[in-house]
């Protein structure tokens, strides 16, 4: 059960939730950018919650399906395309040996992601599938997708395909999440630093709007903005960060660490991205427009577990549904 | 209790804790910071997946819906896993510099091909190519912390007389090499831009993707250097 890259895409690596318990050794967890795109395609599936997916940025690939399998695609929408015609997100798609997957514009967002009914074979390193790139470790060898590879499914898919309507391609059952929201400011939490920014840094940083910049990519996104400046000329020793840490580099432009980010850092740490909303910062492609509102602890707490009992109710209600179809075949 | 080094706790956001000891580099600050890492870890405080050392601080990562689940009559989650930690920080007794540590000897080879600053550094100092090689190899290191790069270990302390400030332009640094900036020695485990004074260059792999876990050292570890010839080099 495989899918074949007939064009790669700009870059195209297999992810997980990632690899917990090697930072101590410089090694990041990595993984998914937008972890809600990635529960919500493995539970329309039926999968284990920590199957793998396809992480893809905008080109995205052109793929071939070699026999029957069961794909989602969830995240940006790059308008994707079954042999030409459009297929909606956010539901379980039946594909037929020799379909053709391509996505054909970017409508909205920066990284799509496909999951595979049964998971995503790729090389388990230090506990997961996530790519490490720079070490080239884990995922599809430890690197990007290239034209000629072949993506296995983990599971062997029984049901006959009956014939090409595209009505018959989709099974009866989706999931609804809210809408992309580029305007949405993004919630932060004060860095350690924050109190270094006199008051009127601290308006510029709430008051106006950044800029993602071109070359931001899964390391970090750079903000092209009005500069913000510390009081002090400020030398810190190296301490460690975590996935949405905005640092304040020298020239008084922001960096905010995304999932790729090296483990310590040296730089004023000014306000840290709330969990529930680093997939909607990761989303947002370069040229989007990005506002911060600072907030606590106990909303950002709330907004995270609101997140996730939805997404365990989407999980249970998708098992159901598996459970029911492959009783009627 | 009266804690040896006073600290304060900040977020890291809404799913970790950065426990700061203050802005310095010191061998007893660190000695600490890295049995309390021990200590953290032991005290496996349900909701932490994992517990980071660096120079003067510490992190814990740690599960936001386990910890909100826990919080009891904490205001929050988060409130929650800092009482926790503060709790072990506050009971903590360290048993000193002398705890047991492991030693690593590390070959490196200082011929001119692989330590391109080897002669500036000479220069600066004030001293010949053997005396630096001299004063790098004597000293037993400390890992401070593990960061930047994976398995890029900060080591001190250098020899006050071959300490030298980072150059102010990364160039490109080979894998293996050995390198000087402040009062810190380092190997890069990867290809990468660096601001450091390459002296030397190991063959030994630092990372070692079939092990658990996959790199030489650990942060605590201590380390020594040992000279090798080119022909050693290429042999290893």
């Amino acid at each position: 059960m495989s899918l074949t890259v007939i064009k790669p895409g700009i870059l195209d690596t297999i992810q997980d939730a990632g690899r917990y318990g090697y930072r101590g050794w410089g090694i990041n967890p990595g993984g998914v950018m937008d972890r809600e795109a990635f529960q919500i395609a493995n539970s329309l599936l039926g999968n284990r919650a920590s199957a793998a997916v396809l992480e893809m940025h905008y080109p995205a690939p052109k793929l071939r399906c070699n026999d029957g399998l069961v794909i989602a695609i969830t995240g940006a929408d790059f308008v994707p395309q079954v042999n030409g015609t459009s297929v909606p997100l956010f539901r379980p798609i039946v594909l037929a040996a020799g379909d053709m997957l391509s996505f054909s514009r970017p409508r909205n967002g920066r990284l799509s992601y496909m999951a595979i009914k049964g998971g995503i074979g790729a090389v388990d390193w230090m506990g997961s599938r996530s790519t490490h790139i720079k070490l080239g470790q884990g995922g599809y060898h430890g690197r990007a997708l290239r034209k000629g590879d072949e993506l296995f499914s983990g599971l062997c898919l029984a049901e006959k395909v009956p014939d090409n309507k595209l009505l018959d391609r989709l099974l009866p059952w989706y999931a609804a999440p809210d809408q992309f929201s580029p305007e949405e400011p993004i919630l932060v939490l004060p860095g350690k630093e924050w109190g270094l920014l006199g008051p009127a840094a601290q308006d510029i940083f709430l008051g106006s709007s950044f800029i993602v910049q071109q070359y931001s990519d899964r390391m970090g996104f750079t903000l092209e903005g009005e500069a913000l400046h510390i009081s002090d000329n400020y030398s810190l020793v190296s301490a460690p960060v975590q996935y949405g840490t905005v640092q304040l580099l020298p020239k008084g432009q922001m960096v905010v660490l995304m999932a790729d980010h090296q483990t310590t850092g040296g730089y004023p740490r000014i306000a840290q991205v709330i969990a529930a909303h680093r997939g909607l910062l990761a989303q947002r492609p370069a040229g989007a427009s990005v506002r911060f509102r600072m907030t606590d602890i106990v909303t950002a707490e709330r907004l995270w577990t609101e997140r996730q009992a939805y997404l365990r109710q989407l999980q249970a209600g998708c098992l159901i549904k598996w459970t029911e179809i492959q009783h009627k075949n | 209790m009266q804690t040896p080094f006073p600290y304060s706790i900040h977020n890291l956001g809404d799913d970790a804790l950065l426990i700061d000891f203050g802005n310095q580099i010191d061998l007893n600050l660190n000695a600490y910071v890295v049995q309390l890492h021990e200590a953290v870890t032991q005290g496996a405080i349900a909701p932490v997946k994992e517990v980071v050392a660096a120079y003067a601080s510490l992190a814990v990562y740690y599960d936001i819906a386990e910890a909100v689940c826990l919080k009891g009559c904490a205001p929050s989650g988060q409130a929650y896993v800092q009482a926790a930690i503060e709790d072990i920080i506050d009971n903590f007794q360290p048993s000193g510099i002398s705890y047991d540590r492991k030693l690593i000897r590390i070959p490196v080879c200082y011929d001119t091909a692989y330590a391109p600053d080897l002669a500036g550094l000479a220069r600066s100092s004030g001293l010949s190519q053997e005396e630096v090689i001299e004063r790098h190899t004597a000293n037993i290191y400390h890992i401070y912390m593990i960061g930047f790069l994976p398995g890029f270990a900060y080591m001190g302390e250098v020899d006050e007389r071959i300490a030298t400030a980072r150059k102010p332009q990364p160039t490109v640094v080979q894998p293996g090499s050995v390198g000087i900036a402040g009062r810190q020695t380092g190997i890069y485990p990867l290809a990468s831009p660096g601001g450091w004074h390459i002296i030397g260059r190991t063959p030994a792999p630092m990372l070692q993707f079939d092990k658990e876990p996959p790199c030489l050292y650990k942060t605590g570890d201590r380390v020594q250097f040992y000279a090798i010839t080119p022909d050693e080099f290429d042999r290893y």
